[in-house]
């Protein structure tokens, strides 16, 4: 989905990535490559959630439980001169009992300034607004009951990390450099995580895999992307594997279809689309016809 | 009679329908899911990982059953392609007084249609329908007029028709609307009147009664104007002498004559009108609305003496105006929310109500302050305070009091990955120094079928009090729902 594709820093948006070389094997100036990546100025998607805690039955691993699957459908438009502001909308369309539910969210780049979100339910009957949280504060909950944070969510700053080149090796059959990310002690306040090792795509500046460590410094989560492919001309991972190593549950997120740079208008965005079924389906049949 | 019983042995028969197929995915996709298998996942350490050693395998025979289950979600879901656009829900509810007398007051299932779809570009239909058969009624001693009213019911919740161009966007047809930002209180939200014939136990998707209107909706940038024009104006519903949460009201007086209501009939006369214009500014959405409506709950006219000797009274709906503005505002962890609103020329009863000319109108003033906490997510409080004012207010007004507030809490937070949802909720009555403490767990069993368990609590002792009639009605109930 549009909140995930673009803002989920390690799962989903850096899966897309610009066609520029580095030259410098800078751990820095790859991570900056990586997060200043195209990833279109629109995406309109459907994305799958998949989620189930896994077992072992043997020597196999298999769902403890039927997964649960949350299908969405998202639009997102970047504003800005650096398209760093966002401006995003997401439909369930599925498990049923959540059909309808819609979110809309405006995000900032600019420091402080705070996220505005807002929800819509039909049996509330009204558009409400939400709160999007303290970000001094360490976000707890996942998105949708997944394996995903809202955290992991969250856009990351280049400069609330420090950057080390760990190692150069070989990853889905890509060479990858091995890059050690660490909160700055600021930042590390705020978080939930107190390092991740990032396998990054030398050619691509991809991000294919990810392990992230808790406060106590456990590895707890480890992301895996899969299914590259150019779309429009970026890069995007069609699937983002997250598997929680504590809780032993994972959860696949699974673009379907998804479209890039097709033209959205400003007032698709707005909450008119939250409550306006005729404004809305009119509007979507056009932008599902770019879909991929 | 005849035909109360083929309605309830169609609603038994779907229900039956609904369970069969749910139960059959259901064991489908268990099954499935059983036959992907993977290799144990190695326990490694973080040398070894960043030596390329880690091993993804089990991630990816895990993202396998995943993706399948999600293909599979797609494709089972047969019975929402045979609907096409729609949403069928069946729900059981089950309620228990705790005080005497002790005895189940609902044994309910309930099948809800909810159906929409862009049938022309621009032009967009919504159908949400009910109906529910109440088997409390199958063993318990009622009036007859009440077990054939309320043993079966079925309503339409909505149906209308929507069109949206440029900026403008049109509505006709049966619907709800909620205007302002209080959850606890009635401060702006005036539209749509209410169903209280189950007061507080009523679920939230029935709480409110549709009513064929004419919505216009004007957008530009961050603004909204929106005008409603009602010329069928509906009221609240109440449960009628005889139900389980029928109110006290006149007709239980002993001594007096109560007509049937005037209810307000669909005219231009009766035309109800209202007026939004709402804009987001920065943190904060701003409304301001002005209505001229008929009140949902009657006043009781005197008219004559009749032939006994008896007084006879007439419940009427009198119109009133309203100004009012809501806003909310986030900061941080907190969204703070407020609402206010002038109610002119409410009518009301006076105290010797059995004269002629024995009603009054008076101004009221209605506020609301809340605000939301949000602790990241770990959990969230919600605190309202609210009252209302009647200015000019004098002892002779009957049943009401120059101020009545209402203090309404509640604190949730999620467990086992937000699936199992608890929450706490208070009202309590400032005046009365009365409270309803309800407690409510949501269990989402699956995506498809999900359970709620809910205790109310009456700490009420005074019998004329707003919360008097409740006091012997605590009560605990389970329900059980699915959507397919």
């Amino acid at each position: 989905m549009v909140l995930l594709q673009k803002t989920l820093i390690a799962f989903l948006s850096i899966t897309t990535l610009s066609v520029a070389t580095v030259q410098a094997e800078d751990a820095r100036e790859i991570m900056r490559q990586v997060l200043d990546r195209n990833d279109g100025t629109t995406e309109i998607s459907q994305t799958t959630i998949s989620t189930c805690r896994y077992t072992k039955k043997g020597k196999k691993t298999v769902c403890a439980e039927k997964p649960r699957v949350k299908i969405l459908e998202n639009v997102r438009k970047d504003y800005g001169p650096r398209e760093k502001d966002h401006k995003s909308i997401a439909i369930i369309l599925s498990p049923p009992g959540e059909k309808g539910i819609g979110f809309l969210q405006y995000d900032y780049e600019a420091q402080g300034k705070e996220t505005d979100q807002w929800m819509y339910l039909s049996a509330l009957g009204k558009v409400k607004r939400i709160i999007s949280g303290n970000e001094d504060e360490p976000k707890t909950g996942s998105f949708f009951g997944s394996e995903i944070s809202y955290e992991d969510m969250e856009a990351r700053n280049l400069k609330d990390y420090t950057y080390k080149i760990l190692a150069h090796e070989t990853y889905q059959k890509r060479a990858c450099w091995v890059i050690e990310i660490l909160p700055t002690p600021q930042r590390a306040r705020k978080s939930n995580y107190s390092k991740f090792w990032s396998w990054v795509d030398k050619e691509r500046f991809l991000v294919l895999k990810e392990i992230l460590y808790n406060r106590s410094g456990k590895r707890v989560k480890r992301v895996t992307m899969r299914k590259v492919e150019q779309i429009d001309g970026i890069w995007l991972a069609r699937q983002s594997l997250v598997n929680n190593l504590e809780s032993r549950r994972m959860s696949v997120l699974q673009t379907k279809q998804v479209a890039f740079n097709i033209p959205v208008e400003e007032d698709f965005l707005t909450q008119r689309t939250l409550t306006d079924g005729a404004f809305r389906e009119g509007r979507l049949i056009k932008l599902r016809d770019s879909l991929k | 009679m005849s035909h109360n019983l083929i309605f309830s042995a169609i609603a038994r028969l779907l229900v039956l329908i609904v369970v069969c197929i749910s139960f059959s995915t259901s064991v489908i996709a268990q099954n499935s899911q059983t036959l992907s298998s993977l290799d144990e996942e190695e326990e490694i350490d973080e040398i070894e990982e960043a030596s390329g050693l880690l091993d993804n395998e089990d991630d990816e025979e895990l993202e396998i059953q995943l993706t399948e289950k999600g293909k599979q979600s797609h494709q089972q879901d047969w019975l929402s392609f045979l609907i096409a656009a729609g949403r069928l829900s069946y729900r059981h509810e089950w309620a228990y007084h705790t005080a005497e007398p002790e005895r189940i007051v609902i044994n309910r299932s309930s099948l809800r249609l909810q159906w929409e779809k862009l049938l022309l570009p621009g032009h967009f239909l919504l159908f949400d329908w009910k109906m529910a058969y109440n088997a409390a009624y199958d063993r318990l001693e009622y009036p007859r007029e009440i077990e054939q009213r309320y043993r079966f019911q079925e309503q339409t919740r909505e149906f209308y028709l929507q069109s949206s161009f440029e900026n403008i966007s049109y509505k006709l047809g049966k619907q709800i609307i909620v205007w302002g930002e209080a959850d606890g209180a009635e401060v702006t939200d005036v539209i749509s009147p209410r169903d209280l014939s189950e007061f507080l136990f009523i679920p939230l998707e029935d709480a409110r009664i549709g009513q064929v209107m004419l919505t216009t909706e004007y957008y530009q940038g961050s603004e909204q104007w929106m005008l409603i024009l009602n010329p069928d104006p509906k009221v609240n519903r109440f449960a009628r002498p005889g139900h389980e949460y029928a109110l006290p009201s006149m007709t239980d007086q002993p001594g007096i004559m109560v007509k049937e209501e005037n209810k307000p009939v669909g005219s231009l006369v009766n035309m109800e009108i209202g007026i939004r214009w709402k804009k987001t500014i920065e943190q904060s959405d701003l409304s301001l609305m002005a209505a001229d409506l008929i009140a949902d709950t009657p006043v009781y006219r005197f008219e004559h003496i009749n032939d006994q000797g008896l007084p006879v009274l007439q419940p009427e709906y009198f119109r009133f105006q309203m100004l009012g503005a809501a806003a909310n505002l986030t900061e941080g962890n907190f969204l703070w929310k407020g609402e206010l609103a002038g109610k002119f020329r409410r009518v009301f009863q006076r105290s010797d109500f059995l004269k002629k000319n024995a009603l009054i109108e008076r101004n009221v003033i209605d506020t609301a302050l809340g605000l939301e906490y949000d602790a990241n997510g770990a959990y969230l409080i919600i605190i309202e305070i609210s009252n209302q004012h009647l200015l000019n207010w004098t002892r002779k007004i009957n049943s009401f009091r120059r101020d009545e507030g209402n203090l309404y809490a509640s604190i949730s937070k999620n467990f086992l990955h937000e699936t199992l949802k608890p929450q706490y909720t208070l009202l309590h009555q400032i005046q009365d120094q009365e409270t309803v403490h309800q407690f409510e767990t949501v269990y989402e069993i699956n995506d498809q079928w999900s359970s709620t368990f809910k205790g109310t609590y009456f700490d009420s002792h005074q019998k004329n009090s707003s919360l008097g009639f409740f006091q012997n009605r605590h009560r605990i109930s389970i329900d059980i729902e699915a959507h397919f």
